[in-house]
């Protein structure tokens, strides 16, 4: 019966494993490669990152770049410029959930680019800006 | 007894079932369904559905995509199932303490009565800014008792 009960724990246990956990790195490197077959050469910049988060758009009047909400520091807590709530730091340093689920990634990605950029961000973009929040960690 | 002392014992009747409800500790659901959390407090305090009746929460669904000025849509899948979460422990409709007309729970009378007394600069002084910011004041750990 012991064993039974064993065997169904198994079984269960590989149904409900959730989606197997994603580095940045990987995540980095499924952009980096979506954007290398958009433009030839294409290598992702830490520099061009940089400058994509902070930015200044019109698209909308309260949320002018990514750092409106982030912070200047993507290593330190940003603060929701309209609800005022804290976020924890953009940038995936230790012990940070951030950038280890790619469908999570899209999906603010999708919606912080419509409301800030006013359109979805290109593969080069996400990948340079991963790139540069990579570059931060540790500084 | 003359009709004015029971309009009297009315009142007080009525006066206490209000303060029983106004004072009443506001938790969110024992276990709270994950889309709803991961969306909602993405961006926000994760708001107990009680503190909105059933209509105003389906009003809000509907709208995400003017959400207080900002655009929240989320996909059909994931607003099925926060509205079902949320309507599982609305308030209901019948409760007016728990409705505003403008969706903003910091509108209900419910809201109004509780901080009634505090000042804007209170809040400004917790860190908050405005009332919408709970957990500014609202420093409890599990996030179950407000």
């Amino acid at each position: 019966m012991k064993s039974l009960w064993f065997t169904l724990a198994i079984t269960l246990s590989v149904f409900v494993q959730p989606v197997r956990a994603e580095t940045p790195q990987q995540i980095l490197s499924a952009y980096t490669a979506e954007a290398a077959r958009q433009t030839a050469n294409y290598k992702p910049s830490p520099d061009r990152g940089r400058q994509f988060f902070t930015q200044h758009r019109s698209t909308h009047e309260k949320m002018p770049n990514c750092a409106a909400c982030h912070g200047d520091n993507p290593t330190t807590a940003g603060r929701h410029v309209i609800t005022n709530k804290t976020l924890e730091p953009l940038a995936p340093v230790s012990g940070s959930e951030r950038f280890t689920s790619a469908t999570k990634v899209e999906k603010w990605f999708r919606r912080n680019c419509g409301e800030v950029v006013g359109r979805e961000c290109t593969a080069a973009e996400k990948a340079d800006f991963l790139r540069y929040l990579l570059s931060t960690v540790g500084a | 007894m003359r009709t004015s002392n029971y309009l009297i014992l009315a009142a007080v009747v009525l006066a206490t079932s209000a303060c029983t409800n106004w004072s009443e500790r506001i938790t969110l659901p024992a276990n709270p369904d994950p889309v709803w959390r991961a969306e909602c407090s993405g961006c926000h305090t994760l708001y107990p559905p009680k503190l909105l009746t059933q209509s105003d929460w389906k009003a809000l669904m509907a709208r995400l995509d003017k959400h207080f000025g900002v655009n929240a849509s989320v996909d059909d899948k994931a607003r099925e199932t926060i509205t079902l979460a949320l309507l599982q422990d609305a308030a209901p409709d019948s409760s007016s303490g728990n409705h505003s007309d403008t969706l903003r729970i910091t509108d209900t009378p419910w809201h109004r009565n509780r901080h009634a007394g505090t000042s804007i600069p209170v809040w400004r002084k917790n860190g908050a800014d405005k009332p919408s910011n709970c957990n500014a004041c609202h420093k409890n750990q599990d996030e179950q008792l407000w």
